[in-house]
Parts: C-alpha cells; structure tokens; sequence
C-alpha cells in the first residue's frame, strides 16, 4: 500500500515526462518526473530539462515519482529550489508517487523540505509519502489548503512541524500516523493544541488516518471543540474498535459532522449499526477481524511496511 | 502519449578508465559524459557543450575554455582550475577536490558544493546560489562581501576563520558549527527553518531568527540546551526521552558537574570496549529513583547515558536490558561497534 500511481493529480491527469521531451502542454496534463532502478537519468537532470522547456513557467502542479531506493530526496529538494525562478506558478507538489512495487512506503527516504516554503510561496497542495528522514522545518505557507503527509510512521517531531505550520488557509490536514515500528511515535497528547481549536482557523477536512491508537485518538477528538469546524471527520486505515467507537457515539460534535470514514476498522456489526444511525455519511467498509498468535491479539493498522 | 512531441534520444558517452577523449572536438553537444574515475584526460576540449559532465575521483586538471553545462560533479578529482567563463547553470559539486584554490568569477550555479576543499582560500565575486556547501574548507578566510543566498542553504560548518556572515539573504538552513568567530548573524540575514550553532561564538538566538529551529551538531535542541545550559535541571536531563538530545543536554551541562550535581549514588562500574560503565541510581521527589548506565561507544567515543529499570543492579545486566535481553546471561557480543 499504496498500489497504484497517480492517474490525475491537481484536477488534471497526470504522464510521465521524460528526458528528450521538447514540449509539454502544460494546460491538459501534469508532468511526473520519475526514474526507471537502472535507470541513467536522475530527477534533478530531467527537471533541468523541464525547467528549460517554454512550459515551465505555466506549471502549476508538479508530481515527483520514483526515485532511487537508497538516496533520498535532498537532490531533488534543491534542484526544485534552484529552479524555483523557472517555476513562478507552481501551486501543486507531490513528492514521492511512489507504489510499494517501486519501494515501500517506509523505506521512501525523504529529507528536509524546509527550503521549499519559501522557494513556492504559491504552494496550496502539498502532499509527501514516506516519513524516514522527513523535515518540514518550521514554515510560513501562506496559501497552502491541504497538506497531506502519508506514511508507515509518522515521527512525533514531524507531526509537530506541521502542526506548527504558519497555514492560515489550511482546509484539509491530513496526517497517516502508522506504527512505532516504522517510527511513528506520536500520541494523542500532541493533538492538544488542534483538537483545541486553536490552530487552522479554516480547517474542514481533519484525517488522522492509518493509527496504531485510533481508540485513544478517537476518544481524544470525540470531545474536542475542533469538530464545530470541521465537517469531515477522517479516522480510517487504522485499528479502531467498539471502545474507541463509543466516544464517538457519544460525541454531539460528531452527530453533526457532514462525513465521518472509518473504514478499515476492528468494529462489530452491532457498534456499525449505531454508527450508521448517527446522522453523518459514514464509511465503514474494509471491517477487519482481530487476530490471535500465542494467546496476544493482534489488530494491524493498514499501512505500516 | 499525445501531449509531448516524442523524446529525443540522448546523447550520453561514458569513459572507462583509460580512455581519452581525443575524437571529442569543440562544439560537441552531449546530454551527459561520465567519466568518473578516468585516469587518462587531462583537460575537457574547449566549447564543450553536455548537460551533465560526472569527473568524480578523475585526473581531470581543468575544465577547458567556455564548457557549459547544468552539472559539473568533480568530487575528488585532480581538478586545480575551473576557466573563467564557464558555465554551470545547476550545479557545481566539487567536494574533497584539494588542489582547488580559486574559482572564477561569475560562477551562476544555484547549487555550490564545495565541502572539504581544503586548499579553497576564497570565493569569488558575484555568487549567489540557493545553496552553499563549504564545510570544512578550513582555509577559507572570509565569505564575499557581495555573496547573496537565495532561499536555501549556507553551511559553513568548521570554515573556523570566517568571521562574520553576509550582510543580506535569506536561507532555509544555517550552519555555523564550529564558527568560533561567528557571534552575529546580521538583521539583513533571514533564516526561515534551522540554525545549527554548536561551538559558534552566539550566545543567544537575535531576535530577528526567534522561533527557529535551533541545533548542535545535526541534534535539535532548544535555545536553553544551545545558549544557557546551567538551567537545565538534573531530572530534565535524565527525564530527556530522546537519546540524543539528553546525550548534547549532558554535554553542554557538563558531565563532572552534572554526576556531582546529581549527587548519584554508584551502584555499579566496570569496563567493556567502549570504556568505563558506571550504573548510577539518582533518587527523585515523588518518582521512581533514576537509574542510567553510562557507556561509551567504541566506534564514536561519545558518552551515552541509558535509562534502564530502577531493578538494575549491574552494568552488564543493564546494558543486557537496552539490547532487548531480560536475562543477562543471554547477552553476551561478540564485536561492538
């Protein structure tokens, strides 16, 4: 997980650009820049040749796909910051659409983005997959509505640099908090400040989504005062059960909400009754079965590895 | 594929370690050369044109009247002189290169890397890249009085004779490290993300970069662990969660004072390949007692101190327990490393 590469990105389908290309329409399709493993072309080169391209300039959404397992993505990072003149429009990055044929989510080696923000001040979509190595720094991004940071485990010192964000237009944050096992040392307790209300006055879309403690995570947000404004409510992937299930029930602040995903989930049939009643669109596909090794249950969140 | 005219071929040439390049002649156009490790070209033939030139660990002297290029990678080369007039529009990366002493001037690159060019004296005028690698060029004197960064990186990391930074930029990341005659970083100097400060002559955070990212040595910190170390408490630093964090807690507090001001009673101490172990045991108000084995580490030298269980009563058993083992007895390594 995940299994498949973008196919639209940015409200617009995405190809492949590749080295040797002369012209790009930039108006109908977003260009992905990804390598082959044996491939002698690098990220940083092709989007040397890109940048040189007329197209460039009307870029608004760019995809960054494969690149090789063991670098990380600092090469590409400062290529995008050192052509970041040639790219005056750019609204839209994904860094690492990559699929678990090409290399697992938790083996993805990132690095620090905190040049970026100011490189692409314009930025409104930001979306990263796979944590190890991952910095955000601390930012100001000004026009930025989603920020989406998908991960096997999502550090606890990441979870706070976005959190920390200077976003005051963020509309939908979403967060794949994954497994100790993979890094992702985060607990509710760093939600404080968020479930507070006090950060994102905007905020729409909340998903805090693939968690090992979605029990304590849904209890925690059950009776935070950040559902007044959030009209959707995004705690799949992860290993929620009927106790984690009660809070919500309980919670008027999710009556009320437009959506509410839970899928891929350890509920009862029962507990989904009550859920599907509760009043909000609700999603409770992929239920899960507990499983028993030596007497320990086991309930595994949907991407870790 | 209907969006793009169909690519075209690249040209790419790649030189084993004893060929020349003799048939190349000027006003050649190649999308990339690789000639990493050859032993065999001296010069690059004048006019060269290729988007991607790689001359890692190659005899390769100088580069040849009006190359032009994206990238230039000479990390470890012979390379003692780069031709005024040459062109590098991405970057340059000429790490470990240790005849280098000069640059020319007008260089456009918007990513200079330069580490551990020991020979390197100045920079010439006129640069203003994204980023700036230039640590360990221990000879570098001063940065350019006319040196612009823009938006990324200036890492001058053990250059200990610059004293001072430029007047005006703005980076993402600031490293000063090991900069003891650094102690401003000027009003005009923006730095949006991280400031890494350990051993520099700062001795607070200006008001200007307030909020950052502050580091030692790669660790992120705070401004307290960074600038004013003596009011750390002793249950902060032995309570610090993260290993290496409390590992630059104790350094910048001390370690003699930190043993004395903790009071700690010794419980146990022997010897492994990483120096002297000491388990001590600090008692603390309305909380268990602290125990920590204190280790060296062989590969590293640096001193780690380790929270194990407060039923520990020997070195070996709580080193045993940081491995993962209950039971002493089945801990029992070969090599440490």
């Amino acid at each position: 997980m995940p299994y498949e590469n973008l196919t639209t990105f940015f409200g617009r389908p995405v190809e492949d650009f590749q080295s040797g290309m002369e012209a790009w329409d930039v108006t109908r399709v977003v260009p992905r820049l990804r390598v082959e493993y044996d491939s002698e072309d690098t990220i940083p080169s092709m989007l040397g040749e890109y940048a040189a391209l007329p197209a460039a300039e009307a870029t608004d959404a760019l995809v960054i796909g494969y690149w090789q397992g063991e670098d990380t993505s600092q090469e590409i990072v400062e290529a995008l910051v050192s052509y970041a003149g040639r790219f005056p429009n750019l609204r839209a990055l994904f860094l690492g659409d990559i699929v678990s044929e090409e290399n697992e989510i938790s083996w993805i080696n990132q690095s620090d983005l905190s040049a970026l923000w100011p490189a692409f001040p314009h930025l409104e979509h930001v979306q990263v997959r796979g944590a190890n190595g991952l910095i955000l720094g601390r930012f100001e991004a000004p026009r930025l509505t989603t920020l989406i940071l998908e991960s096997g485990g999502l550090p606890r010192r990441v979870v706070q640099e976005a959190l920390a964000a200077g976003a005051p237009e963020l509309r939908h944050l979403e967060l794949w908090l994954g497994t100790e096992d993979y890094g992702g040392d985060s607990t509710p307790d760093d939600f404080a400040d968020l479930f507070a209300g006090r950060l994102f006055p905007k905020l729409n879309t909340l998903a805090l989504r693939d968690c090992a403690y979605a029990d304590d995570l849904a209890t925690a947000v059950a009776q935070a005062s950040v559902l007044e404004r959030v009209a959707t409510l995004d705690l799949s992937l992860g290993n929620l059960t009927d106790a984690g299930a009660e809070a919500l029930l309980a919670s008027p602040g999710v009556a009320k909400l437009s959506r509410l995903d839970l899928h891929h989930h350890f509920l009862t049939d029962a507990t989904m009754g009550r859920l599907e009643r509760l009043g909000p669109a609700v999603d409770l596909s992929q239920q899960q079965q507990a499983e028993e090794y030596g007497g320990e249950i086991y309930r595994s969140i949907a991407v870790s590895e | 594929m209907t969006t793009a005219s169909r690519p075209r071929e690249p040209v790419r040439r790649t030189l084993h370690p004893q060929d020349s390049l003799a048939e190349t002649g000027a006003g050649t156009v190649l999308d990339q050369l690789d000639m990493s490790r050859n032993r065999a070209v001296r010069s690059l033939p004048d006019g060269l044109v290729c988007h991607r030139i790689l001359a890692r660990e190659s005899r390769l002297e100088t580069l040849g009247r009006g190359i032009r290029c994206r990238e230039l990678v000479l990390d470890g080369s012979a390379i003692a002189r780069i031709e005024a007039g040459s062109e590098v529009g991405f970057r340059l990366s000429a790490r470990a290169c240790h005849r280098l002493a000069a640059l020319p001037a007008g260089l456009r690159a918007g990513i200079l890397d330069l580490r551990d060019c020991l020979a390197l004296e100045a920079l010439p005028p006129g640069l203003s890249p994204a980023f700036l690698d230039l640590e360990g060029c221990s000879a570098l004197t001063a940065l350019p009085d006319d040196l612009i960064l823009r938006g990324g990186r200036l890492n001058i990391r053990d250059c200990a004779l610059i004293p001072a930074l430029p007047d005006r930029g703005s980076v993402a990341q600031l490293d000063i490290a090991g900069c003891g005659r650094i102690d401003r970083v000027p009003e005009g100097f923006r730095v949006t993300s991280w400031i890494d400060v350990a051993g520099s002559g700062l001795t607070a955070l200006p008001p200007h970069l307030a909020g950052i990212g502050v580091r030692w040595r790669d660790v992120p910190v705070d401004e307290r662990i960074a600038f004013r170390p003596h009011e750390l408490g002793i249950a902060e630093i032995l309570g610090e969660r993260n290993a290496e964090r409390r590992r630059v807690m104790l350094e910048r507090f001390g370690f003699e004072t930190f043993m004395a001001a903790a009071n700690a009673e010794e419980l146990d101490a022997d010897h492994a390949p990483g120096g002297e172990r000491r388990l001590l045991r600090v008692a603390l108000d309305g909380d268990e007692p602290l125990v920590c084995v204190s280790v060296g580490c062989p590969s590293t030298g640096r001193r780690y101190f380790l929270r194990v269980p407060p039923t520990m009563t020997t070195c070996h058993q709580a080193v045993a327990w940081t491995a993962g083992f209950d039971d002493p007895a089945d801990y029992a390594p070969l090599v440490e490393t």
